[in-house]
C-alpha cells in the first residue's frame, strides 16, 4: 500500500476523519487504501482495519484494496465513516461453488476452476450464455457452429477425450443436470455466475458425468442491500453479413452446351478463350463467357411463354446481388427485473423478451422467459427456490422443392449477372418466380423463403427447491429437488409446386425445373414432437469441525435422478415424428391429407441413476488443504451386476505465502498457492437400451399387411463396463504486486481408456458394428490465466485491466480396437474430407485425398495433359481442434467511460471448406477465375523427366483452364485443395459504456443509468487462402468438427446499443 | 468476529418468527416425506433394472416374422449381379449416354466390388438366429427348416462368389469378433447335410407345427414346396461339383432325398410389393418407374441389351427376345412396352465393351429390359426357376446320376422358361407352351435335343438363355463350371488391357481386410486372384 501513500498535506480547514473498514464477514481489513478524491491525500488501514486522515468537509473518500470492490463515500459533514467493503469476485479468499454446489474457500482447492461473474458474462449483452462464455476461460472452447437466428453452439472443456461419445461439458444449473441447449435458452441476465470445473478432478463428485468437466451455473437470488431494485435493459443490435465466400463476377452462366438458341439464332456466343462454351442464360454453373457489358446479350433465362425476357447489361451485378439478398438483421432484447432483500431473505423476478430478425429475409426467432427465485430464512432453516419458464420460437427457410438444398446454396450459385432483387423474381404472380424462373436447376431463392418453412417451438420449465437446516454449528443438512422439462416441436413444410405445360415441355431445350418435376409435385410436411424431463433429488449433510490447527469439512450425500444420458437427451424423453411428401391439397400442411403411406417414428428413452458420495476437506493452519472425494453410482444403462461403479479424486493445495515466513516480509509475491490433483473417474457413454440385441422392421416392411423383422446391424454387447479416465493436474496460482497481477497456471494430463464405442467389425459376425470397450486417448494441456491491473489511478479515475486466457491443447489416440488403426467419426466420404480418430495422432484429424507429389511436396503433373493426378490413398492433413487458443479481454475506464474489448485467437488446426469445393465445381467461386479461365501452368508443379527425377514445370499447360479443369480434373476431386488453415483472430466484442452516475446523483429514485455501444464480431483476421468462411463453423454439433458446408449462413457482424436503468 | 448487535438481532428474530419456524419445519418435513415417498416407490425393486428392456425396439421376435425379410432380402440380392455378371455373361451392355470407365469395359474386379458380402451375411445372421433360437421349439419346426434351407442358399452364393468364407464361427457376437474362414468344400458338405436335415424336419414335423401361412412369401406355407426347393438346391450343390465328385458319391447323395422331388414351379418371392418408395419390386425400383411416375434416372436408360443374348434369341427366332428385352425407344412407363418385330432396327444388341456411341443408338438407345422380366412394381421375384430345376435334373440324368429321361427334362426346362416370361408379361401358359415346343423342336445345335452334339453344352447354353434377365450370377457360376456358353455365343471383350477373361472369383471385400485382417490374410494366401484363382469345384 505504500505505493499509494503520499505525504499528508494539512490545511487549516481540514478535519480529521476516522473510521473502521470491515469486510463482508464483518472482520476488519488491514491495508485498505483510503484516498480523498481528486487529491493526493491518502492513507491505509492498520491491522485493526482503522484509518485516520485529514480531509476537507464535503469531500469524497475512495476505499480500495485488493480483493474488494472499490467504494466511494460522500463525507458531508461527518468526521467518521465506517465502511463495509464488498468482496471482489477475483478475491483470493473468495468462496467458490464447487461440485454439487458445495462452497469452499478458493485457496483450499487443489484443482483448477474459473468463475465467470454475471457482469463479465453480460458485458456485451449476449443473447445466450454460451456466447457470453466464449474466450473468457482458459481450457474452455466455445464454438458457434453456425449462424442465423437459431445458432448452435458446442462447449468443450480441456479438449476431446471421447472417440465416439459426447465431449461437451455437463451443464448443472442450481444443482440439476440439464441439457446443453439450456445455455441457449436461459436468459443470461438471470445468471449470478458460472463456475467452470475444468477437469475430472474438479468434477469427480458428479460421478459418471465428471469426465468432460462441468459448468456449474448459479442463478440469481435477489439483492444483498435490503432495497428493492427494478432494473430495465434494452439492447438493440443490427446484424449484417460480414463476408461471403469470394464469388466471381466476371463470367456468365454456362456449362459446355453448344449451338445457338432457338429463340435467338443470331447468338451462339462462342467462348473466345476455350471455344465451344457458350453463355447459357438458364445454366446453374458459371462457366460461360466473360461478361462484356453488351446490353444485347444480357438476357436472363429463356423467353417466357409470352416471349418476354428479363434483359440487363451483360455484366456482373454491382453491388453483388447475391450478398444483397441478405437483409439487415435485428436483435432486440428487453429485460426487466425486480429484486430485493438481503442475505437472508430475498426475491428476484425477471422477464426477458428477445426478438430476432435474421439476415435471411423472413427468418425470425423469439425467446420469452420468466424467472422467479427467492430465499427465505427462518432461524436455522432456509429455503431457496427458483422457477424458470422459457418459450423459444423460430421460423426459418427450409430446403428447396427440387433437390432439398438450403437457400444459401441456391443463392451462392446464381450467376453473377442475375438481378436477384428484380421485383419480377420476387413476385409470386410473375412467371419469372417459379414457372419460368431463369435457372433450370436451382430454384428461385425467393420462392424458397416464401414456401419452405421450418417452425420450431421449445418450451423449457425448470424448478428447484433447496431446503437447508443448520442443525448445530457443526452440522448442516440439505435437501434439494429439482426438475427440468423440455417440450419441443418442429413443424416444417414445403409447398406444392405447379408448373404449366409450357414449362414442363422443356421450352429452352436444355432442361428445366418444370421438365424435371412435371406439372405438379405434392406438398410436404413434417411434424416432430419431443418431450424431455430430468428430475433429481439430493440429500446432503455437511459436518464441520475444528480441532487445534485442523479444520475438517465432511459432506455426505445421496442423489437419485432421472438424468440426461447425453448433452442433448433428457433423463426421460419421448418423441414422435410424422411426415409425408404426398399432401394433396396445395398449401395445406397436415399429414392426414395425403396419399400414400405416412412416414413416422416414435420412441421413449429413460435413464436413472442412484448414487452415494462423500467429500472430505482437511485444512491445516488455513494454508495447507487436503481434499478427497468418493462416489458410487448405480446406473440403469448397464445390466445388473455390472452397473455399480466407484469414482474418486484427491487433491491438495498449499498456500505457501501464508505458510512460509519468508513471503511475509516482501512485497512482490503477495499470494502464492501450489496445487495438485489426481482423479479416477469414468463414464458410461452408451445411450439407454444398448445392452441387448434388437430387431428392426425389415427393409421395406410393412408391405401392406405383411410384417417383417430383422436383427439390427449393430451388436449390443452385454459385457460392457464404463470407461475410465485418470486425470493428473498440477497448478500454480500467484498474486504479484499486491495482486495487481494474478496468475493461474495449470498443466493436466488425462488418459481415457476402455471407451465404449461401436467398432466396425467383420460383416461375417452378422453385424457391421459392435459396442466394445476399447480406445485409449491421452489429452494434455497447459492453461494460463493472467489478470493484471496495468494502471489504476484513483485520482484521475483511470483504470486499465487486461486479462488473458491461454491454452495449449494436446491429444494423442494411443490405441483403438485390436489392430484397428483408424475410426471414422463423420464428414464426407471418399476423396473429400472425413474426420477420423487415428492411432498415434491427435484427435480428431481430417483425412482426405491429395494429389501426387514429389518428395519436396510439389505437385506432379502429367506432361501430356498438364494435369495433376489424385493419389491412391487418403492422407491425414491435420487436426481439427486448435492447438492454441488465446482469449484476450481488456477494459479501460476513464471517469464515467469504460471500454471493454474481447478478442480471441485460435491456431494450429485445419478445416475442410466443402463449400469451396462445391463453388469451384459450379464455377461460382472467384478462385476459378484465377487464370482467366485459360490454360495455365499448374503452380509449383513438377514433372517426371523419365529418369525418376522431378523437374520444375515451366512449360506444360493444363489442357483446359475452364470447366473441365474445375469440375472434372483430379485437382477438383482432391480434398486437400480445400483444406484451409483454420487459425484466426476475432474481435468478438467491443463495448463502450457511459455511466450517468454524475447526472443521476441527485435523483434519488434512479440508482443507475448506463448507456453502451456494442459491436460484435466486428473484425476477423484469417489466412488469405481461406476465402470461404468462418473456420469455427461446422456441419454438426457432434465430434466431427472441422468441416463446414453450405448449411451454415455466412459470418455476420453486429452493432448496436444498450441502455440500462436501475430504480 | 461477530459483534454484539448481530447476535441480538438474531435472537430477536428467533422470537419473532418462532411460530413460523414451527410451520416451516412442518412444511419441510412434509416435503421431505413426500419426496422420499416419491422416490422410494421408484427406488424399490427395479428402479434401475426396469429400464433394461428396450421399449423402442423388440429384443425378441417370432421366427415366422423374421423369415419374410430374409426372403425379400435374397430377392433383392438376385439383382446384385445385374451390372457386373450381367455384363460378363452377355446379357447387358451399358448405354451410350454414360461414360464407361475402363473398369466397366473390362472384367475388372477388385476388393470394392462387385461385392455382396456384407449384404448376404447381414441376411444370413437372421437365418442363423432362427436356427439357434427356435431349435428347441417343436412348433417352430417349419420355421427352423426354412431357415436352414435359406442359410444354405446364402452360403452357396458366398462360396460360389468368394471361395473360402467364414461359416462355422460366423454370427457368434462377442464370442467371436474375428471369424475364421472355412474351406468351401466343407461348407458345401455341411450345407448338403443341413438340407437333408431340413427335408427330414419337414417330413417328420410335429402335427402342431405352426404353419408359416402368409409369412411364407415364397410358397404361402406349402411345406412340400419347401422340401422340393431344398432338394433342388441340394441338387445344385451336387452338380456344381460335377468336375470333382465321383459318380457313385453323386448318385448316392441324390438318391437319399430323391423321393422328395424337385421344384416344378418357379420359386417366386413377393412380400406384397406396392407402388411406394422403397416398397417396389427391387428390379423395377432400380430400372423402371418411380412411385411418382417418372423414369428411374440412371435406371432403365443405363442398361441396354447385350449382344450375346440378343443375338442368341434373334438368330434362332426365339420369341423370348420380346420378353427379355424391349424394342428401341420403348419405355417401361408405357404398358407392355416390348414390341414384336424382330428386326435390327428394333432389337440391336451390343457386345460387351463394344458399346454404341451416342450417335449410333438412335433416339432412345438400343434395347432395354423387357416386359417379361420387368413388368411392374408389384412383380414377383423368381428366386429359383422351374426351368433351372429341370435343367439341373436333365444334367443329373445325362450324367447317369439318375435314371430320369434327360431329353424330357431338357424340353421341360425350355418350356418352363417360356412360361415364366410369358406369364410375367400377362400371356397365357398355352401360348408359352406352343412357342416353346416350336422352339425346342428345331433341328439346331444347342436347341433341339436330338440335334445337339454335346448334350451338357446344350443344357447349360439353354440354362444361360433361360437365366437372361433372371439371374446373371447363376449363369456366371455355370460358365465357370462348364465353360458354356462357348466363345461362339459369348465372345470375350475386345477391350481387355487389364484383364483377359471372365473372372473366376470375387475378391474379398476391403472391409474384411480392415476388420478381420488375420483371417483375411490367411484366406488371401490360399488365393484371391479374381482372374486365376479357381474355386474348389472348378475344373
Amino acid at each position: 500500500m505504500s505505493l499509494m501513500l503520499c505525504g499528508v498535506l494539512a490545511f487549516a480547514q481540514n478535519h480529521s476523519i476516522k473510521g473502521l473498514v470491515t469486510g463482508p464477514d464483518d472482520g476488519p481489513i488491514p491495508g485498505i487504501t483510503v484516498q480523498v478524491e481528486g487529491t493526493n491525500t491518502a492513507t491505509s488501514t492498520n491491522a485493526n482495519g482503522q484509518y485516520e486522515l485529514s480531509a476537507p468537509a464535503n469531500s469524497v473518500l475512495i476505499f480500495s484494496g485488493v480483493g474488494f470492490k472499490t467504494q466511494t463515500i460522500k463525507l458531508g459533514s461527518r468526521t467518521s465513516a465506517d465502511v463495509t467493503l464488498a468482496s471482489n469476485t477475483k478475491q483470493l479468499n473468495e468462496v467458490v461453488v464447487t461440485a454439487l454446489g458445495i462452497k469452499r474457500q478458493k485457496k483450499a482447492l487443489g484443482y483448477s476452476t474459473s468463475t465467470v461473474s454475471s457482469s463479465e458474462l453480460n458485458v456485451s449483452k449476449p443473447v445466450t450464455v454460451a456466447e457470453g462464455l466464449a474466450g473468457k476461460v482458459a481450457g474452455l472452447l466455445v464454438n458457434t457452429i453456425n449462424n442465423g437466428v437459431n445458432p448452435g453452439t458446442r462447449i468443450v472443456l480441456r479438449g476431446y477425450r471421447h472417440l465416439n461419445a459426447d465431449n461437451q461439458a455437463l451443464i448443472v444449473v442450481d444443482g440439476i443436470a440439464v441439457n446443453s441447449d439450456f445455455l441457449g435458452s436461459v436468459n443470461p441476465n438471470d445468471i449470478a455466475d458460472v463456475t467452470v470445473l475444468k477437469g475430472a478432478s474438479a468434477a469427480a463428485l458428479y460421478g459418471v458425468d465428471a469426465t468432460n468437466g462441468v459448468l456449474v451455473v448459479t442463478t440469481k437470488r435477489g439483492g444483498e442491500h435490503g432495497k428493492p431494485i427494478i432494473e430495465f435493459n434494452n439492447t438493440t443490435m443490427l446484424e449484417r453479413v460480414s463476408y461471403m465466400p469470394a464469388l466471381q463476377n466476371t463470367y456468365a452462366p454456362g456449362s459446355g452446351e453448344t449451338g445457338a438458341y432457338p429463340w435467338d439464332p443470331t447468338h451462339s456466343f462462342d467462348n473466345p478463350y476455350t471455344g465451344g462454351i457458350n453463355y447459357v442464360p438458364y445454366e446453374n454453373q458459371n462457366f460461360g463467357m466473360a461478361f462484356n457489358n453488351d446490353p444485347a446479350l444480357g438476357y436472363i433465362g429463356g423467353p417466357q411463354q409470352d416471349g418476354s425476357f428479363i434483359k440487363t447489361p451483360f455484366t456482373g451485378t454491382n453491388p453483388d446481388a447475391r450478398k444483397d439478398f441478405f437483409q439487415t438483421g435485428q436483435t432486440m432484447q428487453n429485460n426487466l427485473s425486480y429484486s430485493g432483500g438481503d442475505n437472508k431473505n430475498s426475491y428476484f423476478i425477471s422477464l426477458q423478451d428477445v426478438n430476432i430478425k435474421g439476415v435471411v429475409p423472413k427468418d425470425q426467432s423469439r425467446r420469452t422467459s420468466l424467472y422467479i427465485s427467492g430465499l427465505k430464512t427462518y432461524g436455522i432453516f432456509s429455503a431457496q427456490y427458483n422457477l424458470g419458464y422459457t418459450q423459444k420460437y423460430s421460423n426459418t427457410a427450409g430446403p428447396d422443392f427440387a433437390q432439398g438444398r438450403p437457400v444459401y446454396w441456391n443463392l451462392l450459385n446464381q450467376g453473377g449477372n442475375i438481378p436477384l432483387n428484380d421485383p419480377r423474381l420476387k413476385d409470386p404472380n410473375s412467371p419469372y418466380y417459379l414457372d419460368g424462373y431463369y435457372n433450370a436447376y436451382y430454384p428461385n431463392p425467393w420462392w424458397q423463403i416464401d414456401n419452405s418453412r421450418v417452425e420450431q417451438r421449445t418450451n423449457y420449465f425448470t424448478g428447484v427447491l433447496d431446503l437447508n437446516l443448520q442443525a448445530t454449528n457443526w452440522l448442516g443438512l440439505k435437501y434439494r429437488i429439482g426438475t427440468q422439462f423440455t417440450g419441443y416441436s418442429n413443424n416444417s413444410h414445403i409447398a406444392a409446386v405447379n408448373f404449366s405445360p409450357w414449362a414442363v415441355s422443356n421450352p429452352w431445350g436444355g432442361g428445366s425445373l418444370g421438365n424435371t418435376i412435371g406439372l405438379h409435385q405434392n406438398g410436404q410436411a413434417t411434424y416432430i414432437n419431443a418431450n424431455g424431463r430430468n428430475i433429481q433429488q439430493s440429500m446432503m449433510a455437511t459436518l464441520h469441525k475444528k480441532i487445534g490447527d485442523f479444520d475438517a469439512i465432511l459432506v455426505l450425500g445421496n442423489d437419485i435422478a432421472q438424468k440426461p444420458y447425453s448433452q442433448t437427451n433428457s433423463g426421460y424423453s419421448t418423441y414422435t415424428a410424422v411426415s409425408s411428401n404426398q399432401l394433396f391439397i396445395d398449401d395445406f400442411y397436415n399429414t392426414n391429407y395425403r396419399i400414400g403411406e405416412l412416414q413416422g417414428s416414435q420412441g421413449i428413452n429413460q435413464t436413472r441413476l442412484i448414487s452415494g458420495y462423500g467429500d472430505l476437506t482437511v485444512g491445516y493452519k488455513n494454508n495447507l488443504f487436503v481434499h478427497g472425494s468418493f462416489r458410487r453410482d448405480y446406473s440403469s444403462l448397464l445390466p445388473k451386476g455390472s452397473n455399480a461403479y466407484n469414482f474418486w479424486a484427491a487433491d491438495a493445495s498449499w498456500v505457501f505465502t501464508d505458510a512460509l515466513k519468508i513471503f511475509q516480509s516482501q512485497d512482490i509475491i503477495s499470494y502464492g498457492k501450489l496445487r495438485a490433483a489426481y482423479s479416477n473417474t469414468g463414464d458410461i457413454t452408451i445411450g439407454p437400451y444398448n445392452i441387448q440385441n434388437v430387431f428392426d422392421v425389415g427393409a421395406g416392411y410393412p408391405f401392406g399387411s405383411q410384417a417383417g423383422l430383422s436383427l439390427n446391424s449393430a451388436y449390443r454387447n452385454p459385457n460392457l463396463v464404463p470407461e475410465k479416465t485418470v486425470e493428473k493436474e498440477i497448478g500454480l496460482e500467484m498474486g504479484l504486486f499486491q495482486s495487481r497481477i494474478s496468475l493461474n497456471a495449470s498443466y493436466y494430463s488425462s488418459l481415457t481408456t476402455g471407451q465404449t464405442f461401436p467398432v466396425t467389425v467383420s460383416g461375417t459376425t452378422g453385424y457391421t458394428q459392435a459396442f466394445v470397450n476399447a480406445g485409449n486417448v491421452l489429452s494434455t494441456g497447459l492453461e494460463l490465466g493472467i489478470n493484471a491491473t496495468v494502471i489504476q489511478n484513483n485520482t484521475s479515475r483511470f483504470k486499465w485491466d487486461v486479462g488473458a486466457a491461454f491454452t495449449n491443447y494436446g491429444s494423442n489416440v494411443e490405441s483403438l480396437y485390436g489392430g484397428v488403426k483408424q475410426f471414422n467419426i463423420g464428414g464426407y466420404g471418399g476423396n473429400t474430407g472425413a474426420v477420423f480418430a487415428m492411432v498415434g495422432q491427435p484427435f480428431p484429424v481430417i483425412q482426405t485425398a491429395d494429389l501426387n507429389r514429389d518428395p519436396e511436396g510439389r505437385v506432379i503433373i502429367n506432361p501430356a495433359t498438364g494435369l495433376p493426378k489424385l493419389s491412391d490413398t487418403v492422407k491425414n492433413v491435420g487436426q481439427v481442434n486448435p492447438k492454441i487458443t488465446l482469449g484476450l479481454n481488456t477494459s479501460v475506464s476513464y471517469k464515467n467511460f469504460s471500454l471493454s474489448v474481447q478478442a480471441e485467437y485460435r491456431a494450429g488446426n485445419v478445416f475442410f471448406a466443402y463449400v469451396g469445393q462445391q463453388l469451384n465445381f459450379t464455377g461460382s467461386s472467384e478462385f476459378t477465375t484465377t487464370n482467366g479461365r485459360q490454360r495455365f501452368i499448374y503452380p509449383n508443379s513438377v514433372y517426371e523427366d523419365g529418369n525418376g527425377k522431378y523437374v520444375p514445370n515451366t512449360q506444360y499447360y493444363t489442357n483446359d483452364g475452364n470447366m473441365n479443369f474445375w469440375t472434372s480434373s483430379d485437382y477438383s476431386s482432391a480434398g486437400t485443395s480445400f483444406i484451409e488453415n483454420a487459425s484466426y483472430w476475432k474481435i468478438r466484442s467491443v463495448t463502450l459504456t457511459y455511466d450517468f452516475k454524475d447526472l443521476i446523483q441527485n435523483v434519488h429514485w434512479v440508482h443507475g443509468l448506463t448507456f453502451s455501444l456494442i459491436g460484435k464480431n466486428l473484425l476477423m483476421f484469417r489466412p488469405s487462402q481461406n476465402s470461404w468462411t468462418d473456420p469455427e463453423f461446422s456441419y454438426t454439433t457432434g465430434n466431427a468438427q472441422g468441416i463446414s458446408n453450405y448449411d451454415q449462413l455466412p459470418p455476420t457482424r453486429q452493432y448496436g446499443a444498450s441502455i440500462n436503468i436501475k430504480f | 468476529m461477530s459483534n454484539k448487535s448481530t447476535k441480538m438481532n438474531q435472537s430477536e428474530k428467533k422470537d419473532y418468527s418462532f411460530k413460523k419456524i414451527k410451520n416451516m419445519k412442518r412444511l419441510i418435513y412434509i416435503n421431505l416425506i413426500f419426496a422420499t415417498l416419491l422416490f422410494s416407490t421408484g427406488c424399490g425393486k427395479g428402479f434401475l433394472t426396469d429400464l433394461a428392456n428396450n421399449p423402442n425396439q423388440p429384443s425378441q421376435a417370432p421366427a415366422a416374422l423374421i423369415l419374410p425379410p430374409i426372403l425379400s432380402g435374397y430377392a433383392a440380392n438376385v439383382y446384385f449381379s445385374t451390372a457386373a455378371m450381367g455384363l460378363w455373361m452377355g446379357y447387358y451392355s451399358i448405354s451410350g449416354n454414360y461414360a464407361m470407365s475402363q473398369n466397366a469395359q473390362t472384367y475388372f474386379v477388385n476388393s470394392a466390388g462387385p461385392n455382396n458380402w456384407d449384404n448376404l451375411y447381414s441376411i444370413l445372421k437372421n437365418a442363423a438366429y432362427i436356427e439357434t433360437n427356435s431349435a428347441s421349439d417343436p412348433s417352430g419346426a417349419y420355421s427352423v427348416a426354412a431357415a436352414k434351407i435359406l442359410k444354405c442358399w446364402g452360403f452357396q452364393i458366398l462360396v460360389d462368389g468368394y471361395g473360402n468364407v467364414p461359416y462355422s464361427e460366423a454370427f457368434k457376437g462377442s464370442a467371436e469378433f474375428f471369424p475364421k474362414y472355412d474351406d468351401g468344400q466343407s461348407i458345401y458338405d455341411s450345407c448338403i447335410m443341413q438340407l437333408d436335415n431340413a427335408i427330414n424336419m419337414i417330413n417328420t414335423a410335429d402335427v402342431n407345427s405352426t404353419n408359416l401361412g402368409s409369412n411364407d412369401i415364397m410358397f404361402g406355407g406349402d411345406m412340400s414346396q419347401w422340401a422340393k426347393f431344398a432338394n433342388t438346391l441340394k441338387l445344385r450343390f451336387i452338380i456344381r461339383q460335377s468336375a470333382k465328385i465321383s459318380v457313385s458319391d453323386a448318385t448316392a447323395e441324390i438318391a437319399k432325398t430323391a423321393s422328395t422331388g424337385y421344384l416344378d414351379q418357379d420359386a417366386m418371392v413377393n412380400p406384397g410389393y406396392i407402388n411406394t418408395a422403397g416398397k417396389q419390386n427391387p428390379y423395377w425400383a432400380s430400372n423402371g418407374v418411380t412411385p411418382g411416375g417418372s423414369l428411374v434416372s440412371d435406371g432403365y436408360l443405363y442398361l441396354r441389351g447385350g449382344g450375346a443374348s440378343v443375338d442368341f434369341f434373334k438368330d434362332n427366332a426365339d420369341p423370348r427376345l420380346f420378353y427379355v428385352f424391349a424394342a428401341d425407344g420403348s419405355l417401361p412407363n408405357t404398358p407392355e412396352f416390348s414390341q414384336i418385330d424382330m428386326d435390327d432396327s428394333h432389337y440391336h444388341g451390343v457386345y460387351y465393351a463394344d458399346r454404341q456411341t451416342a450417335a449410333a443408338q438412335g433416339t432412345k438407345g438400343t434395347v432395354g429390359l423387357g416386359y417379361g422380366v420387368m413388368s411392374g412394381y408389384n412383380m414377383s421375384v423368381p428366386l429359383f426357376t422351374a426351368a433351372e430345376s429341370y435343367f439341373l435334373q436333365a444334367e443329373a440324368a445325362q450324367r447317369g446320376w439318375t435314371s430320369d429321361n434327360a431329353e424330357t427334362l431338357y424340353n421341360n426346362g425350355i418350356t418352363a422358361s417360356f412360361e415364366l416370361l410369358y406369364t410375367t408379361a400377362g400371356k397365357t401358359v398355352a401360348a408359352a407352351d406352343a412357342d416353346a415346343m416350336t422352339y425346342y423342336s428345331k433341328s439346331v445345335n444347342l436347341i433341339g435335343w436330338g440335334s445337339s452334339d454335346d448334350k451338357i453344352q446344350a443344357i447349360i447354353t439353354q440354362k444361360w438363355a433361360a437365366l437372361s434377365g433372371i439371374n446373371s450370377f447363376e449363369a456366371w457360376n455355370e460358365y465357370r463350371r462348364t465353360g458354356y456358353p462357348d466363345l461362339a455365343t459369348l465372345p470375350l471383350s475386345k477391350y481387355t488391357p487389364l484383364t483377359t477373361h471372365i473372372p473366376t472369383k470375387l475378391m474379398y471385400p476391403n472391409t474384411e481386410q480392415a476388420n478381420n485382417s488375420e483371417n483375411y490374410n490367411a484366406a488371401v494366401k490360399l488365393g484371391n486372384d479374381p482372374q486365376n484363382t479357381k474355386l474348389f469345384w472348378m475344373p
